[in-house]
């Protein structure tokens, strides 16, 4: 530093905010005797217009370049007083605020003390503006495509809400047709189905040229950074093209017979196959991990749909933003978790749903066990709300009201049907409150049960459920014909490579954190990576759809005008000190540093536009050499020295 | 580049704000209170992390005042929209402030010398207020307002306006250090043309005085839970001390009575979704203040379904010994010597009615949407704006470019009512870009 | 499940029948006991509503049948106005007093009684009625027109024989019906409480509970409306009685008149009352007498209606001197209370006397009453 500091410090009474508790003219007339201090000035509101001008007019009587001003909250005014700084010809990032409002002025009542204390924070501001450096901000050029990851409804909706704002889209799901769970559910509504819902998405995403749909495709590599991400995606061979007629000749002559995931494991599918009816993209699929290879289905196809010899490909997508909306996998109840797996007459949720779907097995007859059962019993928190030992403690959300949606669609055919519902507490909350009082009306009974929970008996009489009855404080035991368990969710199985790859982190309960639980709900703290849908944890469909919408949103406004800014005020490598120990790089949370060769010694790079200057690197190295531009070493240690009351003059 | 219209200016309408601000879409927020930040801002703590409200929301409000393409229309009601997408044209009813808010800077003089004092509806008429006020310390934009009702100037006491010669008071206009006090404003009307409006309006809080049983109103020791919040907040009229409003003391024992007015069909059917975890935040306040005082929570189904309620819900039974009573209140007596409150109800694990007291009742009053406005969309049985289909055109009302958003679209906590401000900040983007969906580019 | 505990079996089809029994929002009730809380008996019983109806949707049978308080419901509708799912728990405990009496009865009468259609009910009555009819129209006419030319009303013969047939046959049933219903009250019991305490419990627990709801208007109503049912009946009883063990009484002609104009007149106002409500039931009518409508309600009312005014008949045509109508009104009279003897007050909702003063008394003597 050649030039010398020359220091102006502005204190501000901000009405009777400051002034009321502290002696601000005492402070001005403190500062006026610190080192390097040139002018220092006491005004009503140095944030007004007038108090802006008296800083700008002082910058070019005295020649200040450096200005400390001693008002309220830097996350309140500090970019004012930076414009006016910066108006005022200087570099914006030689202003230091010193805090004496919210850490001093409404804290303390003795005005005194408070006088006292609001010296020192000014002392602190001017030993560390002595050190300030001018910082330049850095614009990087950004790319507007964006790189949605699952096609769940979630997915679609947030790449439908980009190609319409203008973005390219590459929408990426790892099954081979888009549509995710709800495609899977019966009825979302009573009105609703959630195979319409989907199939008309599909129309939309097919008549939009801007989303380029992969399906059986994964993200393997992410690298780079907001709006330059480049994602490599591998797609895996489906083996059978647009030719398909889905005539479906060749699944007759396929070999192979695996469980059928569409439907839960309710049937079997083979090798070669189409997902469901409406599927999209609409043509049948080869399961490349079961695939024999025999060749049937080549031979059978009579439009040369089908070619065996299609390999994986790995491509590299240049995107701007990652949405991120993989979904959930429904909990997998272990054997004998309340019967589940010993008796075909129980089975979850998600089973039954597609039971009731009319694209089922059973073309939508409740039929289990080769009958329609007399009476039918839904356990609740299968797996949510610590009931047994492997569930978790989180509730899913959407068990009630998909249990109760789904009581009353049986109610509805079978009327003579019992049903009932065995639960801990009700979760219809808003106005899925009305779907509770209709079940009641249509006559589905409810069981409540608390710490104790049910146990299911399998007995040659037929199924039972004993459960304790909370409201009359019994031991029941209810004879059913099917027991349907209410499951939550688990985080996707795969979310643990999702981690890996995309380096975003997870909460206690194993999904996906955001940002701010409260304020920012579809952000990751990785800057570019927005979350959607139930990979941040459960929630129902029409959640899930409003933060497809929401996560697009956040990917416009981070994107919309082709570039970025990036903040000067991030890690910085001193190369001479550095000695390539890589310590930065295991403690850095962005993955922003890497280790270079520069010149064949080891040393570590700072990506600029990953960094997001926490610090973390700066505190682990044990060399100094990463340092933190606007709080350097040097710079926080001459304000500690001054709130020690240190010699200012290191 | 066509602007977008906010209505209501809680967290819902300050994130949608944003959204599409940093978009550089032109952006007018109407809210009718002074300040923007709704219910939000009442808030001592937010479950079931346990932040404080204004902490977070603080920072949020007050970068609305960083981007030159927002602007705040506060104290104002919208009166007319017609048009369609892309071409509303808006009627605001601009309320005189009676101060020239381009000259005022929040420095609070006028609000020390005033001399009227009057309920302060911030703190929920708990503490006093002046008639020429600033809503709350954090308030955006922190500007004076006057309460023309209230105000010796504008509204005299018939008395005293007879022996008065001139004018009366005057102390603010004096006291004022920018002039800023203008006693002559009138109402103004404004108009604008937006291409799309989003509904944020949100809620108010039923008032539980149609439930008569539960003597609020009539009780002095009977809370409603926002009145509970204010008077637990740090900013509040006891600076955060629990106290009776009938001796000054500390309560021992604190119930919460859940559902006043949600899911009843002769109040509201709905589940008002915030009020179980809110209860049950309360509690563990109260707890932490006074960590002596026994808190129970008077529920049906404890509604724990979003993201770490239940974790929440655990933590208060377990580490804070929150009690949980099964059973609906039906009534609560007062007992006139003591003030405490004798609330009854059945106890659905005992099997008989009860009758407990407490020194200290709280209500977890349900919400109602602020719906009834001049706007041309349609409202659910219950009231809400009706969402044309939330599948597939998600945050959107009956009508082309108008979204709704928050507590008025169906009773919802923070994180949701956040999610849907962005979504419709999308849905009113794409509007205001006039972007179309088929354009010939392709990727490849 | 904690091994060895005992678990109760439920019957899945107790909720449809008391269902059809009148209990239409049975399964709406979410179990917040509302209707508990805000009943005026709470105040003095350990009884709950709530928990008779959660016994009732899930069909734990032997809970029901054995649970006092749909019995000591007073009808009084404070749970009705208060149910926040807008079902209304007094006709569901009314429906569930049903499926007990049906339970209780040992004959299989009351369950025909109760469940069936108005319209079979009405058949089964017009079919008693007309055999009646035969009896006395043609069997006894000839001792008929016999008394009648002796000028004299006042005789004891064996046109009453029928009648009182029936009516200790209605007896016996219903004596072994209390008995059914007792053993199954008694078996959940609490404590023992003295005879003395217990009558004095229920003494002044009715006391206190009418006199309070005799305050609220539509309460007020419905209790008047009773009163007069109980008086018209209690006179019929009295009359009867004289009747048969002092004939010469009705010789005595202003009591005797007095007595037999004010039996019937209350029983026509309080009978006629509540039935012209129901027929008339508008916008303003209370709930109570358009949700009480089930045809064991409607038959409670018009069974006894004829009878009371064929009593005075009798006496009206007698005093006027029309002495072969009053004879034929005094025939009419005794074919229309073999009916009613014979359904409704051995099977029918008239029963609920007795099971209440069961319930009340097994309530009091087990424990059931706050203060012991």
């Amino acid at each position: 530093m050649t030039e010398e500091p020359r220091i102006g410090v502005y204190v501000c009474h901000c009405g009777f905010n400051i002034a009321g508790t502290v002696d601000v003219k005492k402070v001005a007339e403190f500062a006026k005797t610190l080192p390097n201090v040139v002018v220092a000035k006491d005004y009503v509101f140095m944030c007004s217009e007038p108090g802006q001008d008296l800083i700008k007019a002082d910058i070019k009587a005295h020649n200040l370049n450096r200005v400390v001003v001693s008002a309220c909250s830097p996350s309140l005014h500090e970019i004012t007083f930076r414009t006016a700084v910066s108006e005022a010809g200087l570099n914006k990032y030689l202003l230091e605020m010193a805090n004496i409002r919210e850490h001093c002025s409404w804290v303390h009542h003795d005005k005194e003390k408070a006088t006292e204390k609001a010296k020192e924070i000014v002392r602190m501001a001017v030993a560390k503006a002595r050190h300030l450096e001018p910082l330049q901000e850095l614009e990087v050029k950004a790319e507007t495509s964006a790189l949605v990851l699952g096609g769940g409804v979630a997915g679609m909706r947030a790449a439908l809400e980009l190609a319409n704002y203008g973005f390219n889209v590459y929408l990426v799901e790892k099954a081979p047709t888009i549509g995710g769970k709800a495609a899977l559910i019966g009825y979302v509504d009573p009105k609703t189905k959630g195979a319409e819902i989907v199939s008309k998405m599909f129309d939309r995403v097919k008549d939009c040229p801007r989303i380029q749909v992969l399906t059986n495709a994964e993200l393997i590599q992410l690298s780079g950074f907001a709006g330059n991400y480049i994602a490599k995606v591998r797609l895996n061979p489906r083996y059978v093209n647009e030719k398909c007629t889905l005539c479906g000749e060749c699944e007759e002559v396929c070999p192979i017979e695996v469980s059928n995931e569409y439907n839960f494991g309710l049937n079997k599918r083979k090798a070669i196959f189409l997902p469901f009816s409406n599927a999209y993209p609409p043509y049948y699929a080869i399961d490349y991990r079961v695939c024999v290879k025999c060749g049937e289905c080549e031979k059978v196809c009579r439009f040369g749909a089908i070619s065996l010899k299609e390999e994986p490909k790995v491509v590299d997508l240049k995107v701007g933003s990652i949405i991120i909306a993989t979904g959930y996998d429904p909990y997998r109840p272990f054997k004998g978790e309340y019967g589940y797996g010993l008796h075909q007459n129980i089975m979850t949720l998600f089973q039954l749903e597609r039971l009731l779907d009319p694209d089922s097995p059973t073309k939508g007859e409740l039929i289990v066990g080769n009958k329609i059962p007399k009476s039918i019993a839904f356990i609740q928190c299968v797996g949510s709300r610590n009931t047994t030992p492997g569930a978790k403690e989180y509730c899913s959300r959407m068990c009630c009201t998909t249990a109760i949606n789904s009581a009353v669609k049986i109610k509805e055919k079978y009327p003579d049907m019992n049903v009932y519902i065995l639960y801990k507490d009700i979760m219809t909350y808003g106005s899925d409150e009305t779907l509770y009082e209709e079940a009641g009306k249509k006559l589905v009974q409810f069981i409540k049960f608390e710490e104790k929970i049910p146990k299911v008996s399998i007995t040659p009489e037929g199924l039972f459920i004993d459960v304790f009855e909370y409201t009359i404080q019994e031991n029941l035991r209810i004879p059913v014909d099917a027991i349907v368990l209410s499951i939550g969710m688990l985080p996707p199985r795969d979310i643990e490579e999702l981690i890996a790859v995309t380096r975003v982190s997870c909460g206690g309960e194993g999904f996906v954190r955001e940002a701010h639980l409260k304020l920012a709900p579809v952000e990751a703290p990785t800057k570019g990576i927005f979350l959607a849908g139930c990979i941040t944890g459960p929630k129902n469909i029409l959640e899930s759809i409003r933060m497809g919408s929401a996560a697009a949103a956040k990917a416009m406004s981070l994107l919309s005008k082709g570039k970025l800014t990036i903040e000067p005020m991030i890690a910085q490598v001193n190369e001479e000190k550095c000695s390539g120990c890589a310590i930065c790089v295991g403690v850095c949370p962005y993955s922003a540093i890497s280790i270079k060769k520069v010149n064949g010694d080891r040393i570590a790079y700072v990506e600029k536009a990953l960094c997001m200057g926490c610090g973390t690197c700066n505190a682990a190295c044990p060399s100094g050499a990463m340092q933190h531009l606007g709080f350097k070493d040097i710079q926080l240690l001459a304000q500690t020295r001054a709130v020690f009351g240190g010699e200012m003059n290191v | 580049m066509s602007s977008v219209l906010i209505v209501g200016g809680g967290v819902a309408g300050i994130q949608a704000a944003l959204d599409l601000a940093e978009q550089g879409i032109d952006v007018y927020i109407v809210d009718k209170a002074p300040s923007v930040g709704g219910k939000m801002a009442y808030l001592d703590k937010t479950f079931p992390t346990l932040d404080c409200a204004s902490c977070i929301l603080a920072p949020k409000m007050a970068a609305l005042l960083r981007y030159p393409n927002i602007k705040l229309i506060m104290n104002s009601e919208v009166q007319d929209v017609s048009g369609r997408a892309g071409n509303f044209k808006v009627k605001i009813l601009k309320k005189p402030t009676y101060v020239d808010w381009s000259k005022c800077n929040g420095c609070g003089v006028c609000t020390e010398k005033c001399p009227t004092k009057v309920p302060n509806e911030y703190n929920m008429g708990l503490s006093q207020r002046r008639a020429i006020y600033i809503m709350f310390p954090q308030a955006v934009p922190k500007r004076a307002i006057i309460d023309a009702e209230h105000c010796m100037r504008l509204n005299p006491p018939p008395k005293a306006k007879e022996k008065a010669k001139g004018p009366l008071c005057g102390v603010c206009e004096r006291n004022c250090p920018t002039k800023a006090i203008r006693y002559d404003q009138q109402p103004e009307i404004l108009e604008l043309n937006v291409s799309a409006v989003i509904v944020a309006t949100g809620m108010e809080l039923y008032d539980p005085r149609n439930l008569p049983e539960l003597g609020y109103g009539k009780y002095q020791n009977v809370y409603t839970n926002l009145e509970f919040e204010r008077l637990v907040s740090a900013t509040g009229p006891t600076n955060g001390e629990i106290v009776r409003k009938s001796d000054g003391k500390h309560p021992k024992k604190i119930a919460w009575i859940q559902c006043v007015g949600s899911r009843d069909i002769r109040f509201n059917h709905y589940c008002s979704a915030y009020c179980c975890m809110a209860a049950t935040k309360q509690a563990i306040l109260a707890k932490e203040h006074l960590p002596e005082v026994q808190c129970t929570v008077y529920y049906m189904d404890i509604r724990a379904f979003g993201k770490g309620f239940n974790e929440f819900l655990e933590r208060a039974k377990k580490e804070f010994g929150i009690n949980y009573i099964r059973g609906k209140v039906v009534r609560i007596d007062e007992i006139p010597e003591t003030k405490n409150l004798k609330i009854v109800y059945e106890d659905t694990a005992e099997s008989y009615m009860k009758a407990d007291e407490y020194d200290m009742v709280v209500l977890s009053v349900a919400i109602t949407p602020n719906s009834k406005l001049p706007l041309p969309v349609e409202l659910t049985k219950d009231g809400f704006i009706q969402l044309k289909d939330p599948y597939l055109d998600p945050v959107s009302t009956t009508v082309e470019g108008i979204f709704v958003v928050g507590a008025v679209a169906g009773a919802k906590d923070i994180p949701d009512s956040v999610t849907e401000a962005s979504a419709a900040a999308a849905r009113a983007a794409l509007i205001a870009k006039r972007f179309s969906c088929p354009t010939p580019e392709v990727v490849k | 499940m904690v091994g060895g505990t005992e678990f109760i079996s439920i019957n899945p089809n107790v909720n449809r029948e008391v269902f059809k029994l009148g209990g239409k929002s049975l399964l709406e009730c979410y179990q917040c006991g509302s209707c508990t809380a805000v009943c005026p008996l709470s105040e003095e019983l350990d009884v709950s509503f709530r928990r008779a109806i959660r016994y009732t949707q899930l069909g734990v049978e032997e809970k029901i049948l054995g649970d006092i308080s749909p019995w000591s419901c007073n009808l009084h509708g404070d749970c009705t106005d208060s149910c926040p799912r807008g079902a209304s728990p007094s006709e569901i405990l009314a429906a569930i007093r049903r499926y007990q009496s049906i339970k209780y009865d040992w004959t299989g009468i009351t369950k025909w009684w109760n469940g069936s259609s108005f319209a079979s009910k009405l058949v089964g009555y017009l079919v008693i009625f007309g055999l009646s009819l035969l009896l006395y129209f043609g069997f006894f006419w000839q001792s008929i027109l016999a008394y009648a030319s002796t000028g004299k009303l006042v005789v004891l013969s064996e046109l009453l024989i029928p009648v009182a047939v029936v009516f200790v046959i209605s007896l016996a049933i219903l004596a072994s019906n209390g008995y059914r219903a007792y053993k199954f009250m008694i078996k959940d019991k609490k404590k023992e409480v003295g005879l003395v305490k217990s009558l004095k419990h229920i003494a002044s627990f009715f006391i206190k509970v009418e006199s309070d709801a005799m305050k609220v208007g539509h309460k007020r109503e419905r209790i008047l409306e009773h009163t007069l049912i109980l008086i018209g009946l209690g006179l019929f009883i009295l009359l009867g009685i004289l009747y048969v063990l002092v004939p010469k009484f009705f010789e005595f002609k202003v009591i005797s008149r007095l007595l037999i104009y004010v039996a019937s007149i209350t029983l026509v106002i309080g009978v006629g009352s509540p039935l012209m409500k129901r027929i008339t039931a508008g916008e303003k009518t209370h709930w109570y007498y358009k949700k009480f409508t089930h045809p064991t309600d409607w038959m409670s009312l018009i069974t006894l209606l004829p009878p009371a005014i064929m009593l005075l008949l009798v006496f009206v045509f007698y005093d006027l001197s029309m002495l072969s109508h009053a004879y034929i009104a005094f025939a009419l009279f005794l074919s229309f209370m073999i009916p009613f003897i014979l359904l409704e007050f051995a099977f029918g909702k008239h029963t609920h006397w007795l099971y209440k003063v069961i319930a009340y008394y097994v309530g009091a003597r087990t424990g059931y009453f706050r203060g012991d």
